[in-house]
């Protein structure tokens, strides 16, 4: 059986259910008999165990079964959710991960045995399979809501029989929801689906193991749906068994008039229509899709070419009089950067995908270290870019552990300070103009100067005679490469990670990273980020009589010089700027080309650029101007060029190099 | 009397494997077709019982052919075989009167099965 093309999407889902089994094992610790929580780890599970078999996973559907029978004993009050039972699911959940990331790479599968005999020594009596359900159980199964009774109500009375079937599939049955369909099709003929548990949708999606209930109205005998039903192939075993609505309660108030509304839109109740209502209102609650990224980022890249033809067409209809053309050219300008923006809101996601694992990241790293530590959360649904969103996850975790590992101070010195026992620590997004700004921030015991200075002397950063160093000398240090602020190497932190890793991921971003602290209240790191880079702002500049276009964060001026200003320092170039002694380049010379020969009394343009604090000044032809442009890559055959960063097509179909200000600078 | 049989399948392979199934388990295999337009033609010409179809071939699909089929007689007993991953055609087979589903690689039981189940 070859289920290689469903394993993306099978990955997909399964990850996201095991994102949504972590949230709730981390709200059931504080809320341990909230029975909604364990209802749906319950699902969750099932759901997994489900996909697993169906893909032909048997360890990992193995194992969620086993965490199944726990969730439903505990679901059901047999179990109670100890600390000890979370902590086995904790751990069961973490084994659960590493089986289904191994399964997905197809790598060898890790020992998982111990956890799961824990799991199984939970649920003291054996499991049962769900196929041998008791008739007591299958309203429970059902739960018939209003609707379904009044839709059976209405049956009875035009005489029609309403039974409830138990159809369980054989054990590797093959394209399991289409022999569903059979058994749909087959019951059609006879009678109608009222109501399917698990749900129609869930059970087209194979999101099911291999029983499922339908409720019918039918003309015909139980003896006659059993028939029809074992007439299929691939069924292991049918129970039909009429159903009474007699020790029905009462409908309240709210769903008689729920059910009211219903029967305004389907007047006549007749049985067919009445599916395909219920199946609507399922398939109404999707709003959202599922696609290729690559899908997505082919739309993006062919919306870009379009924004710089419609700037080439707005660019020749400039001198245009004709008004009837011309207002045909603003109306494909306006659609146009509407769809652009359309277009660019697809690549935005919330970076809820990346704080959605700091909860449980936060209670390990806390009971680690044997710290109180609460976790504040918030503008979780503030977008970025895609992209952006994939390589944020491990500065945050960094600054993250940073924060509990030697932000948060011990209890005792905590209550020495005068502060709560237990650290906070905030982890927020917002959006400022074009940007988005991450910030962590704990109440800790914020930078410690003085040990910065030891530390930056001892590491031969700062020469040993140097006096007092101010805290913004200490921040500036601390972004060092090879400077950690960490005395001690925990197993937490002692990643060999520094922060001038994480403030080279952000500038590779584009991005700026900022401390804020006060020692002994809290330490704050704010991350700056660009909402997209797809698209960015460039300064256009000639250089040897091609254009080239600078990313803008990186351009801190641009100016005329004239040839009596640049001085010569150790035989190198330089300018002197309020003050400041910036190296000056020429920038065609940089790229190897012929550098730049001025008359006498020329005036130069020269633009300074920054990078990492660093300035330089660089002597450029001419200046053209800014201009939004979308970055392409060089492409395969040219791949990765030093100094270049990609190209841009520009409005008047020229195409310019993007240089790289960070190769530059070096 | 033993129950007649018509496989369709462009490849010679699985008509040989099929057919030293469904012939081991007493039906006679009347014909095989290996296109669309074939199987019509052939069906329409031996009146098998019992027709098993492929989805994917030449000149002719499966699922045209069993429209085609079902055309000319609403009783025709179609059995469609199918890969995994063709879900939608095979519902589409299914809605265009196939009695069942097969899908390779073809398990011998489950072959009968449903040969057993579309013709009782």
């Amino acid at each position: 059986m070859d289920t290689s093309e469903f394993k993306e999407i099978f990955a997909a889902e399964a990850r996201d259910y095991l994102q949504s089994l972590n949230d709730d094992l981390l709200r059931l610790e504080n809320d341990p008999s909230n029975s909604d929580i364990l209802d749906e780890m319950f699902r969750a599970a099932h759901s997994l165990k489900g996909m697993a078999g169906t893909m032909g996973f048997r360890e990992l559907a193995e194992f969620t079964h086993e965490m199944e029978s726990v969730f439903d004993l505990l679901r059901t009050g047999s179990l109670t959710a100890t600390q000890e039972v979370v902590d086995v699911l904790f751990q069961a959940v973490d084994t659960l991960e590493l089986l289904l990331e191994a399964t997905i790479d197809g790598s060898p599968i890790a020992y998982h045995e111990q956890i799961t005999q824990r799991l199984r020594s939970l649920t003291s009596a054996p499991p049962t399979p769900s196929s041998s359900r008791s008739v007591g159980e299958l309203d429970a199964g059902f739960k018939l809501n209003e609707f379904d009774r009044e839709t059976i109500k209405q049956g009875k009375e035009q005489g029609l029989n309403a039974y409830a079937a138990e159809v369980s599939l054989r054990p590797n049955t093959l394209l399991k929801s289409v022999r569903v369909f059979t058994v749909f099709q087959a019951l059609e003929n006879i009678g109608t689906i009222v109501k399917s548990d698990p749900p129609a949708q869930d059970l087209e999606e194979e999101r099911f193991d291999l029983d499922f209930s339908l409720l019918i109205l039918t003309r015909e005998s139980a003896q006659t749906v059993q028939q029809v039903i074992e007439g299929i192939s691939e069924i292991d075993a049918v129970k039909v068994y009429s159903i009474n609505l007699e020790q029905t309660p009462t409908p309240n108030i709210e769903a008689a008039a729920a059910q009211e509304e219903l029967q305004v839109e389907f007047p006549t109740g007749e049985g067919s229509q009445l599916v395909k209502t219920t199946q609507f209102q399922q398939r109404s609650g999707d709003k959202y899709v599922r696609i290729e990224t690559e899908r997505l980022d082919k739309l993006i890249n062919l919306v870009g070419e379009l924004v710089i033809s419609r700037t080439q067409v707005i660019e020749i209809m400039r001198d245009v009089v004709d008004t009837e053309q011309k207002s045909a050219a603003d109306q494909l300008d306006r659609v146009t950067t509407e769809l652009q923006h359309a277009a660019m809101s697809l690549r935005m996601v919330p970076i809820k995908q990346v704080f959605d694992r700091f909860p449980r990241m936060v209670r390990d790293l806390a009971r680690a270290s044997q710290k109180e530590i609460n976790l504040e959360i918030y503008g979780e649904d503030t977008e970025l870019d895609r992209s952006l969103v994939n390589q944020i996850g491990d500065p945050l975790v960094h600054l993250i552990r940073n924060s509990i590992d030697h932000g948060i101070e011990p209890r005792d010195v905590r209550i020495a300070r005068g502060k709560p026992t237990a650290g906070t620590v905030r982890v927020g997004a917002r959006h400022e103009g074009s940007h988005i700004v991450i910030a962590v921030e704990d109440d800790g015991g914020g930078l410690n100067v003085e040990k910065i200075r030891a530390k930056a002397i001892e590491r031969g950063l700062l020469p040993s005679d140097v006096g007092e160093i101010s805290k913004q000398t200490a921040i500036d240090l601390l972004f060092q490469p090879g400077f950690s602020t960490a005395s001690v190497v925990t197993d937490i932190s002692g990643r060999g990670v520094g922060m001038d890793a994480v403030k080279s991921v952000i500038e590779s971003m584009s991005g700026t990273i900022e401390i804020e602290t006060e020692p002994e209240k809290y330490l704050r790191t704010v991350i700056k980020l660009p909402l997209t880079l797809a698209i960015i702002k460039a300064l256009l500049v000639v250089a040897d009589g091609a254009t080239y276009a600078i990313p803008i964060q990186a351009v801190r001026e641009n100016l005329q010089i004239t040839r009596d200003q640049i001085k010569t320092v150790q035989q190198h170039d330089v300018i002197v700027l309020r003050d400041e002694i910036l190296p000056l380049y020429d920038l065609a010379e940089c790229l190897g080309f012929t550098p730049l020969q001025p008359e006498q009394d020329e005036s130069l343009s020269v633009i300074v650029m920054e990078t990492r604090g660093q300035k330089a000044a660089f002597i450029v032809e001419d200046l053209i101007g800014q201009q939004e442009i979308v970055i392409k890559s060089l492409g395969d055959l040219i791949g990765e060029v030093k100094g270049i960063a990609g190209a841009a097509v520009l409005g008047n179909g020229q195409v310019a190099l993007i240089l790289d200000n960070s190769t530059l600078l070096r | 009397m033993p129950k007649t049989v018509l496989i369709t399948d462009d490849t010679a392979f699985m008509r040989m494997t099929l057919k030293n199934v469904i012939q081991k388990n007493g039906y006679i295999v009347v014909g095989e077709a290996a296109d669309g337009e074939e199987a019509v033609a052939k069906y329409l010409e031996l009146r098998p019982d019992l027709v098993t179809m492929d989805i994917t071939m030449p000149k002719m699909d499966g699922i045209t052919a069993i429209k085609e089929i079902m055309r000319h007689d609403p009783n025709a007993r179609i059995i469609v075989c199918s890969a995994m991953g063709q879900k939608p055609m095979v519902i589409e087979a299914l809605n265009a009167g196939a009695k069942d589903f097969l899908v390779k690689p073809f398990d011998a039981d489950r072959v009968i099965e449903a040969l057993r189940k579309a013709a009782p």
